[in-house]
């Protein structure tokens, strides 16, 4: 195929758009940084590693983390009283890459502590998520005072910039009544196979006697169209287009997406026609047009 | 257009096509690094007759477990012998306290140099870790249990790098730990068993990693056929695999207690794809999803079924 295309370029006269051809710019800018001191702890051999450099820390790990779009990460030990935690800042694009990586990060069985936007302990271990900043707090041993560590955590929120999110900064979000437990997630790119579908928040959720998996994902009615295109391409069947948005029937199931003014809003794996419908509107609480 | 700006596109258009498809052709599989005049070779560390051997012990205590898996062998003199130079190879790639699951457990590695030091051998312990190596080795414990056990920890200093071969499929040469592989007679890989977000599983061969040195990260383009390569690099005398701790989820670093069951496990024995494909099955990954194994297996690194070995067998303590 690129063969094709570029024989097609050089047949046609065409030019490439400079902003293709330009490098893009430095992403990860000057990095985090931290007080040296916070509350009687001293962060020692504190370094950022900026995405290209992640992997000297962590080495396989790193493009999971990239994969979220993390912009970088911030090592460091605190130390106070002869008591030591590893401090781990992954400083991500934005919030909803920050809840991506905890969520996938997030084990079954944890307890929740009060810290940032989200928080566990484990023995031994803090993990919470602030803003666009994920963090991991590890003890060297596995008997140290979580006490001391959620204390410190909180401090390290207060440190961090930006790390209080404003509501509309984290995007659309889903519903917590009727959400089936443990199916939030959130797909960093490529959505169900949508190039279209970036950042996207779903869970599934039973309603009317169905099952379907709704999801939600910043953008506008753009968004809607992309995925409309590749629904066509990918061989999409009895396809509609609605008021709000598009939908039809694609690997055996029904699935629609349209867009709000808080954003897009999508469900798949519906069964009929109907329920795709029903859901989206119960999802959004959007009024039904006239052609839905 | 006229017939002149025909030819002119047409041109263009056929050069262009032609250069494309000429470059593909010229990188297509190609190998991440051409083969380099002068590498070493590293010899098989391995002791003749002892070839497809393998002991799974279940216990509570990591150096228990390491002594009767040895016991099981035949005892360690088989392997190591009075005025031996050993190197031991742990997983002690991150500055992480040995809780967290992401490097090899101290009482394991103790265990293995002590043994070979009461054979009569010399012992270094060995790695090129990811962090800075004395903080991988104070904060992972190895350094403390290393030198506890009568072994040294060899740092890994610029001068002791050279180019050496590595495997067939990906990388034929690398820039690799030359002096401790040219002053070793024998060498023991005591990997840990690691999620690994890129290859499922962080085992035995993947441990050779530590052995490298320069960009090693290219090495996670094609990571399966690397590590395939990794295990025809080293023919290790031993591996023994400590799964005392399995670092379930989240690896290779994890982060979390969360991500760490606790194994009591040991493997001990000469087939490394054998313990990988055991060490993956720890993991709860089905060994026909990673693809290395068959990779090493289809090379001649070993086998995976473990009815097809030599000896295998499972013993509880």
């Amino acid at each position: 195929v690129p063969f094709v295309l570029l024989a097609v370029l050089a047949w046609t006269g065409g030019t490439v758009d400079s902003a293709y051809t330009t490098p893009p710019q430095e992403a990860t800018g000057a990095g985090l940084e931290l007080p040296g001191e916070l509350a009687g702890w001293t962060l020692k051999g504190a370094e950022w590693f900026a995405a290209e450099r992640m992997f000297e820390k962590i080495n396989g790990k790193a493009p999971f983390y990239l994969d979220f779009g993390a912009q970088g990460l911030y090592a460091g030990t605190w130390e106070r009283d002869g008591v030591a935690w590893d401090m781990y800042v992954y400083a991500m694009q934005a919030p909803g890459g920050a809840e991506g990586v905890f969520i996938s990060e997030r084990p079954e069985q944890s307890e929740p502590a009060r810290a940032g936007d989200e928080a566990y302990v484990t023995a031994g271990s803090l993990v919470f998520r602030a803003g666009p900043y994920y963090v991991q707090l590890g003890a060297l041993s596995q008997e140290a005072d979580t006490d001391a560590a959620r204390a410190l955590a909180r401090e390290i929120v207060k440190a961090l910039p930006g790390s209080e999110t404003a509501a509309e900064a984290r995007g659309p979000a889903l519903p917590e009544e009727k959400q089936v437990s443990g199916t939030h997630d959130v797909i960093p790119r490529d959505a169900f196979g949508f190039s279209a579908l970036t950042g996207v928040r779903a869970a599934q959720y039973v309603h009317g006697g169905a099952t379907t998996t709704w999801f939600v994902v910043e953008g506008t009615r753009d968004v809607v169209d992309a995925y409309g295109n590749e629904l066509r391409m990918y061989g999409g069947e009895e396809i509609f287009e609605t008021e709000h948005g598009i939908g039809g029937r694609f690997m055996g199931s029904w699935e629609y997406v349209g867009a709000t003014e808080a954003g897009v809003h999508g469900v798949r794996d519906a069964a009929t026609r109907a329920h795709v419908i029903d859901h989206w509107h119960e999802l959004t609480g959007v009024e039904r047009a006239g052609d839905e | 257009m006229n017939r002149r700006e025909f030819l002119w596109r047409g041109g263009a258009a056929a050069a262009l096509a032609a250069v494309s498809v000429g470059t593909g052709w010229y990188f297509h599989n190609r190998r991440l690094v051409p083969p380099r005049a002068g590498a070493v070779h590293i010899p098989p560390f391995i002791i003749e007759g002892t070839e497809g051997e393998l002991v799974i012990v279940r216990g509570q205590d990591g150096a228990k477990m390491v002594a009767a898996a040895l016991a099981e062998l035949g005892g360690i003199e088989r392997f190591i012998k009075p005025g031996d130079r050993v190197i031991v190879k742990p997983n002690c790639a991150f500055d992480r306290p040995p809780h967290l699951g992401a490097t090899s457990s101290p009482e394991v590695v103790g265990e293995v140099v002590r043994q070979c030091r009461a054979a009569g051998a010399e012992v270094r312990v060995v790695d090129n870790p990811i962090n800075d190596p004395e903080g991988c080795f104070a904060k992972s414990g190895l350094g403390e249990a290393v030198a506890k056990a009568g072994g040294t920890v060899w740092l890994p200093a610029a001068g002791l790098f050279g180019h050496t071969t590595v495997g067939e499929r990906r990388i034929t040469s690398w820039e690799a730990l030359l002096t401790p592989l040219k002053w070793a007679t024998k060498i023991i890989g005591v990997p840990t068993v690691k999620s690994h977000n890129l290859c499922h599983a962080s085992l035995a061969m993947k441990n050779w990693y530590g052995l490298l040195g320069g960009g090693r990260n290219r090495l996670h383009q094609a990571i399966h056929e690397v590590i395939s390569d990794l295990g025809m690099f080293i023919t290790p005398t031993l591996v023994v695999l400590d799964g005392t701790r399995l670092l379930l989820t989240n690896g290779p670093t994890g982060g979390s207690t969360a991500d760490v069951a606790p194994g009591n496990v040991v493997a001990v024995g000469t087939d490394q794809v054998a313990i990988d494909t055991f060490g993956a099955e720890l993991l709860g990954v089905p060994p026909e999803q990673i693809e290395y194994l068959a990779l090493a297996e289809a090379s001649g690194v070993g086998r995976r079924a473990r009815d097809e070995l030599k000896r295998s067998r499972e013993i509880s303590i």
